[in-house]
């Protein structure tokens, strides 16, 4: 029943996208309760989630076109 | 009007829409400007087929998606990131270096700090092309985890994969120019 530390990690991105069978969320509650560095890791896991999430909210306002020269590059292309 | 003037009558009215669609999924610029050019193409070289029976974006729209989804399918990753040995030891435990350690990001000096971000930004630019569209599409989009694969051309279980190993080099990345300055 006991999984690698690899293996719990790799859990802990998969609950948070489709979610775990019984079993499997059995394994990693057991490891996480048994291992300091993956119950560390799962913290960091969502700090990592905070950063990315908040890292692309800033972004997302931006609204960039296609320069001209680019366009008449296309429209040139078409003519080859 | 000849072909020509018709799909460059489109060009004017849909390439900055159809480049920011492919912008915001691969947060690359020339890779979108590459996608959109290519569209394009296709379309003027299909156009007989194109009977008018949906909007010509719609059109140009479904074209772009496969081009993108070609790209990934054909998108090789260098094996450098495929293999974890860096993050974890034979035996499939934590390597004594990468030992997890928490970042306080829920500080929020931190991520308005522009510095981070642009350590950030550079370490993402990093990550091979598919897995920065496979985190955009998780943490920019509200898609479907579905929606996302067929993009990308993945699985399922590819998927989550590609967001774990891309969460483990960002961090390795981060702590490397950021934490360690």
């Amino acid at each position: 029943m006991l999984i690698s530390c690899k293996k719990a990690t790799e859990f802990i991105e998969k609950k948070d996208i489709f979610g775990l069978t019984k079993k499997e969320q059995f394994q990693l509650d057991l490891h996480v309760f048994l291992c300091a560095k993956c119950r560390k890791y799962q913290r960091l896991s969502e700090e990592l989630d905070h950063t990315l999430r908040h890292f692309f909210m800033n972004k997302s306002d931006e609204e960039l076109t296609l320069s001209e020269e680019k366009k008449e590059k296309i429209k040139d292309a078409l003519k080859k | 009007m000849d072909t020509v003037d018709n799909v460059s009558e489109w060009v004017n009215d849909y390439s900055d829409e159809l480049f920011a669609w492919a912008l915001k999924r691969t947060q690359n610029v020339h890779l979108s400007e590459d996608l959109v050019q290519d569209t394009f193409v296709a379309a003027y070289q299909s156009v007989e087929r194109y009977k008018g029976e949906s909007s010509p974006k719609t059109w140009l729209h479904s074209i772009l998606k496969h081009k993108m989804m070609d790209h990934f399918r054909k998108e090789k990753v260098k094996e450098k990131y495929e293999n974890q040995s860096a993050f974890f030891q034979k035996n499939e435990s934590w390597d004594k270096h990468n030992n997890p350690t928490l970042w306080s990001t829920m500080d929020v000096t931190l991520l308005d700090n522009p510095g981070f971000n642009e350590a950030f930004a550079s370490c993402l630019e990093k990550l091979p092309q598919k897995w920065k569209t496979a985190v955009v599409g998780k943490y920019l989009t509200d898609k479907k985890a579905d929606d996302i694969c067929k993009e990308l051309s993945i699985t399922t279980s590819n998927y989550w994969q590609i967001v774990h190993r891309a969460k483990l080099n960002l961090r390795n990345c981060i702590e490397l120019n950021w934490f360690q300055d």
